[in-house]
């Protein structure tokens, strides 16, 4: 069956019009020059938000998640499974900047944005875009989550890059501060971040920022597991 | 490999019973009566108590007794029958030397060869595995037999075998260590053959199927630094063979002092040499794990 | 008996793809649940919601390798399960008679009402493909789901491996590897199917295939602007447009 790819899009074109002053519906003003420059009807390209509004050079390292594939075979029971295989995210890193910064194996990295930092265990990846760093997403707990005991690798070694993304881009000075979001969806702008990454050293015990343990609402799984399934 | 004390002692002292017990068989030494149920008792309680920790390591007890049934395929099975039929022919040997002043020197040299087949069936066990290069040699039976027969020797009194036999032991232990190293520096096997990957060029692992632990780690990816080996190599040597020597030399006049310092120092050695005899092996699986 | 068959009526096995594999551990996790519901004690995890430990059949590992040709560096998961070997060292070994390859389709099981937990046959298997299970004491490994592959009470499409069944990427292929016309065969043939650590003589009858090569990229070689500016009719046009 021939897939019809629509690359012209007609209804972006509309506000666009408008935005350029045509009709009677007119966007707001403050919303004019953001909708005539990204509400195209073909796809376009356009430098990342973030980066126009930072110091590129102070933060020059991208920074990913991937959402682990094993996770999706299910939240529920299968947890304990799921844990055994991806129980601790450490950051990869790409040879370029792993010797740069002579990282060893069982290292940690102080990694920075404008907004924040985290200090993490890292890993050389080599199969990886030189100016790229990435770990797995939702791997990283609070303590005491999940019904997970404190000892969880999660919480401990595990972390999330969340700390370092902020809901809003930097402020403007002009007391505006827009959505860290894609323009036309809304869909938090996470692939956006940059960031600068140095050695930690001495390297901390567990995963920063650590907060103080949550109390579980429904208690802790069994210790171990051996049930049949059916039975 | 992981270095599970129950099976160093198993081995270290289960080997030294059967080696007592051959050299008792061959009439050395030939005292009867209670001296002889010292020695009996000796050798019985180091060759039972050695096979009953082995027991004790299964994870799954209850079917030990089967382990009797294929001694045509598994040098395991093989092991466990010879050591009852070894201890059952030594035993009427035994009993005539205790109660009875008597020595049938037949059955006592059919009683040594049996020991001797039983530590080799042991040795064995580790010599047929291609997956740990270091045991995979001749130096393996080698070096179970010389250890049996040196420290059955201090045990029964036989000052000047042992010597010999200690200097014999001593010189290959150091060359099987060092057969060992080649082995481990020339194995075929790495990251490339394993995965089949080699063709395309250098193979790593950035990620571990599974980030903690599980059985394959614990039991077969087993790590020691190079400094700690060579130190614990040191620390053997001269426990198990130079000490043991110089005391039996040094005390040639009260033979007793002499063998008990002697047989102690070995003890030490010879743990520390079996120790090293699993924590050294590399085996295969660890290649998949980038170790 | 440990004895091996001098040879099995069928041998059946699996075939990785490598160059389809996308490391979403489904193989692994399917596994593990069908292997909690039938065949022997159930695979076991112990200290689950501390720091876990558990038992599986089946395994991936992520690899990269560096080109010797020079370029970029390649991701390859590597999912890793019992091979059932022509010449299986883990069946001579074991002293019970646990450890046997069936003559029928070459399948090596493990007979949980014989084992004794020694351990040794894992310690014969290069491949890691054999774990004991801290709970149950016997000694666990791919069953090739023998419990499967001749069910009746399953639909046709089902008495396939568990692994298989799952793969959503379609890198995981299961047939009678001593068939030279069944399609795993042809599969091997057609891509170079590989053994895994040959030199250790155990004739494993899984196979793996390898990934096609890449090709290089060479910058060199961009295309040539057709033109800067149009011209003629077309430039024509272009203005044209532009000032509606």
């Amino acid at each position: 069956m021939p897939y019809l790819f629509q690359l012209y899009v007609e209804p972006m074109r509309k506000f666009q019009l408008a935005a350029e002053g045509h009709g009677e519906r007119q966007p707001p003003e403050h919303l004019r020059q953001r909708i005539k420059d990204t509400l195209d009807p073909l796809p376009i390209w356009y430098a990342p938000f973030e980066g126009t509004m930072i110091d590129e050079d102070e933060y020059p390292v991208h920074a990913l998640t991937q959402r682990p594939m094993a996770m999706y075979h299910s939240w529920g029971t299968q947890n304990a499974w799921l844990r055994q295989i991806h129980g601790r995210n450490p950051l990869y890193v790409p040879t370029k900047i792993w010797e740069a910064n002579d990282f060893q194996e069982g290292d940690w990295a102080k990694v920075t944005s404008h907004h924040g930092e985290i200090t993490v265990p890292v890993a050389h990846m080599a199969a990886l875009n030189e100016n790229t760093i990435w770990t797995w997403n939702a791997i990283g707990k609070r303590k005491g989550a999940w019904a997970l005991k404190e000892n969880a690798p999660e919480a401990n070694k595990g972390f999330l890059l969340n700390h370092l993304i902020h809901e809003l881009l930097p402020s403007k000075g002009d007391g505006m501060r827009w959505a860290n979001s894609d323009p036309i969806t809304g869909q938090a702008a996470w692939f956006d971040l940059k960031v600068k990454i140095q050695k930690a050293d001495p390297p901390p015990d567990v995963s920063q920022p650590s907060f103080d343990p949550i109390k579980s609402p429904v208690g802790q799984g069994p210790d171990d597991l051996a049930w049949e399934v059916g039975k | 490999m992981h270095p599970a004390p129950s099976v160093i002692f198993f081995t270290v002292f289960s080997g030294i019973g059967f080696g007592l017990l051959a050299w008792l068989g061959l009439g050395m030494p030939s005292m009867n009566g209670l001296v002889a149920f010292v020695f009996y008792f000796i050798g019985y309680a180091f060759a039972v108590g050695g096979l009953l920790s082995s027991v004790f390591h299964l994870a799954n007890k209850k079917n030990a007794i089967k382990s009797f049934s294929q001694w045509r395929t598994s040098w395991l099975s093989r092991e466990g029958v010879l050591a009852v039929v070894t201890l059952l022919t030594v035993a009427p040997y035994a009993i005539g030397r205790i109660f009875l002043d008597t020595t049938w020197e037949t059955l006592g040299l059919i009683g040594s060869v049996l020991c001797v087949l039983t530590v080799l069936s042991t040795s064995m066990i580790y010599t047929q595995l291609k997956t740990v290069p270091r045991w995979n040699s001749g130096f393996t039976p080698i070096l179970f037999l010389l250890y049996m027969v040196t420290g059955g020797a201090l045990f029964a009194g036989q000052v000047t075998a042992a010597t010999y036999l200690l200097i014999a032991l001593g010189i290959l232990q150091v060359l099987a260590w060092r057969d060992g190293d080649t082995r481990t520096v020339n194995n075929p096997t790495d990251l490339g053959t394993a995965t089949g990957l080699g063709h395309i060029g250098k193979v790593r692992q950035y990620e571990a199927p599974h980030t903690g632990e599980n059985y394959l780690l614990k039991e077969m990816v087993y790590q020691v630094a190079r400094k700690h080996v060579l130190k614990l190599r040191m620390i053997s040597f001269i426990t198990a063979f130079l000490l043991p020597i110089l005391a039996l030399m040094a005390f040639a006049d009260n033979a007793h002092i002499g063998g008990v310092i002697a047989i102690l120092m070995h003890l030490i050695g010879a743990v520390t040499s079996r120790w090293l005899f699993f924590a050294e092996a590399r085996h295969a699986v660890a290649t998949y794990y980038g170790k | 008996m440990t004895a091996l068959p001098q040879k099995t009526d069928k041998k059946l096995g699996l075939v990785i793809d490598l160059d389809t594999c996308v490391g979403c551990h489904g193989c692994v996790t399917s596994c593990k649940g069908w292997n909690t519901q039938n065949y022997g004690a159930p695979l076991s995890d112990k200290d689950a919601y501390g720091d876990p430990s558990g038992t599986f059949l089946n395994r991936v590992h992520s690899y990269e390798v560096q080109p010797d040709n020079g370029g970029a560096a390649q991701t390859i998961h590597f999912p890793k399960s019992c091979l059932h070997c022509e010449d299986a060292p883990c069946v001579t070994v074991c002293p019970t008679g646990a450890s046997y390859k069936r003559e029928e389709d070459g399948i090596v099981l493990v007979n949980e009402n014989d084992c004794m937990g020694c351990g040794l046959c894992a310690w014969a298997c290069p491949y890691g493909a054999r774990e004991l299970d801290q709970i149950a004491g016997v000694m666990k490994k791919c069953t090739l789901c023998v419990d499967r592959i001749y069910n009746e009470n399953l639909p046709e499409e089902d008495r396939i491996p568990a692994c298989v069944r799952t793969c959503p990427a379609g890198a995981r292929h299961f047939g009678d590897l001593g068939d030279p016309n069944s399609d795993v065969s042809k599969l091997v043939a057609e891509r170079g199917g590989m053994d895994l650590m040959p030199e250790l003589g155990t004739k494993p009858v899984n196979k793996y295939l390898p990934p096609r090569p890449k090709d290089t990229l060479d910058c060199s070689q961009s295309l040539e602007p057709v033109a800067t500016e149009a011209t003629g009719f077309l430039g024509w046009l272009d203005k044209a447009l532009e000032k509606l």
